[in-house]
């Protein structure tokens, strides 16, 4: 018997499905094979480990969910319908998930007119070169005023709901936020310093996107919690 | 053999009765399997006359009876979608949705014998849906490390994966259907044909699988020096 024929048997082995007959062949093959003797070991340990295995019994919330959303008449489970207790990123009904968008796209603007910028500047030299650089700041100006807006709601909301949540969730989401800032505030030196430095502009934009996205996790946090408490009150 | 292991044996698919020749093997299998699991699984003292009246009693709205028939199956659903979540809360979620897509449709069982089945089968594609779901977002999301630096405190990353130990960490890198397979027959107990019928492949394609996970299951853990 080759090994790759032995592979089979001992898998077939491990399970109890091999014939006496195939059984003698199997064990022929393993005196003289050390590999494969140690992989039968070794399959033996893992469907043991394997069967040993346990897995934690869910939370008594999950049932409190599935009860609160059957007598709502609303058990649409999330792939049909809205997500029960999460919201996709940005699926806030709230003014601020518009402000975001709206951020985003000035910021695609902002990258387009910098090739525009670069472009005209190569054709007309120094001085529509820096007519680039400055359509390119006014866009920054644009793009960041949506932003500030969508944060400052998104900021506004998370304040309000802090009350809610554990102290050290708020204070977890205090320390990265503050390392955003502290990003957003590099980012947007740097950019101000080389408009055309296309790294720059793009750190800018995923730092300002990581804010909105730590927001909105901190609200998403906010908003499970309520649906704990409702679960318990109808408990 | 485990608490759960022939759940599947009416498989196929939502409301088929072709499969009734095979409820009485299933229950008899099941009953006498209820001697020997030790408390494995959540299905109790289960019996085929409760199993049948709840879910009549189920169609008919009766809360009681929903609640009695999530306990008989949180536990082994909860099993199989923690595999795939690798978190709690994420798993809690995927069996919240689970549940409700069963129980949003139980005016629709015809045949309380295929409900162990469905509910399996469902709670599969859920979780093929959340991988899928997962891999969308990890595309449209931009990490912080990207931008400068990174978070100084990463405690996402603490919480992500929750089961613990260089198994767990062989399974959560499985692919789905060989994850399927392995969790399926080696954690929880299910029979190849069982397995056959819940992911709607043939008998020897889950026998291959299987082999095919163990390897990689296998090599993943010699990589790592535990086994």
């Amino acid at each position: 018997m080759r090994c790759r024929k032995a592979h089979r048997y001992i898998d077939r082995s491990i399970d109890g499905e091999l014939s006496g007959r195939e059984r003698e062949r199997l064990e022929r093959h393993l005196e003289d094979c050390a590999e494969c003797r140690e992989l039968r070991e070794d399959m033996r340990r893992i469907v043991e480990r394997a069967a040993a295995l346990e897995t934690p019994e869910p939370s008594d919330k999950v049932w409190r969910n599935i009860r609160a959303r059957l007598e709502a008449g609303t058990a649409r489970p999330a792939a049909e319908g809205t997500r029960l207790d999460r919201r996709p990123l940005f699926g806030l009904s709230l003014p601020a998930v518009r402000l975001a968008g709206a951020a985003a796209l000035a910021l695609v603007l902002l990258a387009a007119g910098i090739a525009v910028g670069r472009r005209l500047g190569r054709v007309e030299g120094s001085a529509a070169a820096k007519g680039g650089e400055s359509y390119t700041l006014a866009k920054l100006d644009e793009a960041e005023r949506h932003y500030e807006q969508a944060l400052q709601a998104l900021g506004e909301a998370f304040a309000a709901g802090k009350g809610g949540l554990a102290p050290q969730v708020v204070d977890f989401f205090d320390r990265n936020l503050s390392v955003v800032d502290a990003t957003i505030q590099a980012c947007r030196a740097a950019v101000r310093a080389e408009p055309d430095d296309l790294e720059a502009r793009n750190y800018l934009r995923a730092a300002y996107t990581r804010k909105v996205t730590l927001l909105d996790s901190a609200l998403d946090l906010q908003r499970k919690d309520r649906d704990a408490a409702i679960g318990r009150s109808i408990i | 053999m485990s608490a759960y292991t022939l759940v599947l044996a009416t498989g196929g698919r939502f409301g088929d009765n072709s499969l009734r020749a095979d409820h009485d093997a299933f229950w008899e299998a099941l009953l006498a399997m209820d001697k020997d699991r030790g408390g494995r699984s959540g299905w109790g003292s289960i019996d085929r006359a409760r199993l049948d009246d709840l879910v009549a009693k189920g169609r008919a709205g009766d809360l009681a009876a929903l609640e009695s028939l999530y306990g008989m199956f949180k536990g082994p659903v909860f099993g199989l979608v923690y595999r795939y979540a690798q978190n709690r809360a994420a798993a809690e979620d995927l069996l919240q949705d689970v549940f409700l897509k069963v129980f949003s449709h139980m005016k629709d069982v015809r045949d309380a014998s295929t409900f162990p089945a469905w509910v399996f089968r469902i709670a599969v594609n859920t979780a093929y849906s959340h991988l899928r779901q997962k891999r969308v977002q990890a595309d449209r999301t931009v990490p912080l490390e990207h931008v400068e630096g990174s978070l100084e405190d990463r405690a996402g990353e603490r919480v992500e994966k929750d089961l613990q130990g260089p198994l767990e960490e062989a399974i959560g890198r499985l692919a789905p259907r060989l994850r399927s397979v392995f969790v399926l027959h080696d954690v929880q107990g299910f029979k190849h044909e069982e397995i056959a019928r819940t992911l709607g492949c043939a008998v020897g394609t889950s026998k291959s699988q299987l082999f095919k996970a163990r390897i990689k299951v296998r090599d993943h853990l010699k990589a790592r020096g535990a086994v």
